[in-house]
């Protein structure tokens, strides 16, 4: 696999050279390769989503090197390729879509780029039916649900045909419902058509679902870990304020009790599954 | 109830007004005020009023919907109609201490009535026939040409569909920032004009907070997606006339001429 987003030795603040401000970023270094699926957690204020503008040029370093695809994101003629590659999801659905009808939407990109017609018509269509909304090509997004106005915005970012897509808490503001149409929506471009994943959240059943957790805490990445090993550093979460998950902590309560779990069950099911398992096997003893 | 702001007055419908190219629309809308402008005799003012009737028809709309839009207009039309006949000066038809009634004056007053009824139904029937953003991409593909002038018309149609777009959400901001005030103990509607307009302040200012919010949201979000101003830009649907765009173009100019002369009838 080869690297798509390179930061080194990575600085920011809004305002350079006012050296009493305090870093918003400091000393970034963090290489995403393609394909992967990572999460990135951290409390209000952490910088994740300072962070995450860095990786398609919305924000440049003050100090250090971001490179997507080796392309520096500095360069003002590099701006518009390193954007194609890298999309961006945001919080608020309504504020990113930007026409009353939906198709019209999701060509906005490929209009952007100066395609033909008929391209942004194929594209069209494959990103509507990549979030499962071609039902929907002719409506208004006004009717539509929070969940499927999200996956609206995703498949118009979807229609530059990005390697990655950044996700900046893209549930926060959805019903449960919703937010389960969307999780899996992203788990489906992530594995289906190999699209790197950045999703930024609070919430760590999310992050869970990853395949590797950044933590991070007051401009830092702290932890840099495959969920497993994150989940088991109990304290220092707590000390982060991020919320534990209820599943890890009867995890945790039930192994205090003598009772023997193994330590990656972060999700209800393998929690159930674990349970059962050894249920099993003590019946099976007796 | 906010939400029906996008669609304006909009009524879906597949009869042939509906189906004409926004262009030919907005051309012929022009075409038809020059004409309500030029009638000047008695049947050619009633051969516009026959022809009103015929557009709604073809528009397959109800004249009642239709006139109603005249409504908010009928002060208006009435008071220039009425000056007209007190005002212009001619043949004596009725005297009454300083009010003089004249033949001419009768007569510019009903020419005006109809004008200006004529024409507001008139320019009425595009909105109830064209969706806005159908009306957004014929007036962008119109005035495409001007930018070889340097007018910046693609960016122009831009802010023109993203105020669209984001109307309904600002109106429904504004009903709930209200609400919010009220449960706070705001009053909207009690003592007099001028406090009744101050009261509207703390509303106005955190709508006018949450707009640039959004702009600042929305400006981003567009530059996520490759957004860099007109230049280079293609459309995915690009307008076309058809046969029946040729066919309307034909029959106006044949019913323009019809009413210069009528004008010597």
């Amino acid at each position: 696999m080869s690297v798509l987003i390179d930061m080194s030795k990575v600085y920011f603040q809004y305002l350079r050279n006012q050296s009493d401000n305090q870093w918003l970023l400091s000393d970034i270094n963090l290489s995403i390769e393609k394909g992967e699926f990572v999460a990135i957690l951290g409390a209000n204020g952490s910088g994740k989503s300072t962070l995450a503008k860095h990786f398609n040029a919305l924000l440049v370093p003050s100090d250090g090197k971001v490179q997507i695809n080796g392309m520096d994101t500095r360069e003002e003629q590099n701006k518009l390729q390193i954007r194609q590659t890298v999309g961006m999801i945001f919080q608020n659905p309504d504020n990113q879509l930007i026409s009353t009808i939906i198709e019209e939407d999701v060509a906005f990109a490929p209009e952007n780029l100066g395609l033909p017609p008929e391209e942004i018509h194929q594209r069209v269509d494959w990103a509507l039916n990549a979030v499962d909304m071609s039902a929907y090509r002719l409506h208004t997004p006004f009717k539509l649900s929070g969940g499927q106005k999200q996956r609206i915005a995703i498949a118009g970012v979807l229609a530059m045909r990005p390697q990655c897509i950044i996700m900046d808490e893209p549930t926060s503001m959805l019903d449960p419902s919703g937010r389960a149409s969307v999780l899996r929506t992203i788990h489906r471009l992530n594995t289906t058509f190999g699209i790197t994943i950045v999703l930024i959240t609070h919430h760590l059943e999310e992050a869970a679902q990853a395949q590797r957790i950044l933590v991070m805490d007051r401009g830092r990445i702290v932890m840099d870990d495959p969920p497993e090993s994150i989940f088991s550093q109990f304290e220092l979460l707590h000390q982060l304020n991020l919320g534990i998950p209820p599943i890890t902590l009867l995890t945790k309560r039930l192994q205090r009790h003598g009772i023997d779990l193994p330590a990656n069950t972060m999700t209800a099911d393998k929690c159930a599954d674990a349970i059962i398992a050894m249920l099993e096997a003590h019946h099976g003893n007796h | 109830m906010a939400r029906d702001l996008t669609v304006g007055q909009f009524l879906p419908g597949h009869a042939i007004m509906h189906r004409l190219d926004p262009r030919t629309k907005i051309l012929l809308t022009f075409f038809f005020i020059i004409q309500v402008f030029l009638a000047k005799s008695t049947v050619s003012l009633c051969f516009l009023i026959i022809l009103l009737f015929l557009f709604i028809f073809f528009a397959r709309l109800s004249a009642g919907k239709v006139f109603r839009a005249v409504r908010p207009m009928i002060p208006v039309i009435v008071f220039t109609a009425l000056i007209n006949i007190f005002y212009v000066p001619g043949d004596s038809v009725l005297h009454f201490a300083f009010l003089h009634i004249t033949k001419q004056g009768l007569f510019t007053g009903f020419t005006l009535f109809v004008r200006l009824t004529v024409l507001i139904v008139g320019c009425s029937l595009i909105t109830y026939t064209t969706s806005l953003n159908a009306l957004a991409a014929g007036l962008e593909q119109l005035l495409s040409p001007l930018a070889h002038l340097r007018v910046p018309v693609s960016e122009l149609s831009m802010t023109l569909t993203i105020t669209l777009r984001f109307l309904p959400s600002l109106s429904d901001e504004f009903e709930q920032i209200v609400d919010a005030q009220k449960s706070r103990g705001a009053f909207f509607d009690q003592g007099s004009p001028i406090r009744r307009i101050k009261s509207y302040f703390p509303v106005l200012i955190p709508l006018f907070m949450s707009a640039f919010r959004r702009a600042f949201e929305l400006a981003n979000a567009i530059e996520c997606r490759c957004y860099h101003g007109g230049k280079g830009r293609t459309k995915m649907n690009t307008l076309h006339f058809a046969g029946r765009d040729i066919a309307a173009f034909l029959v106006f100019t044949a019913l323009f001429f019809l009413t210069i002369i009528f004008n010597f009838i």
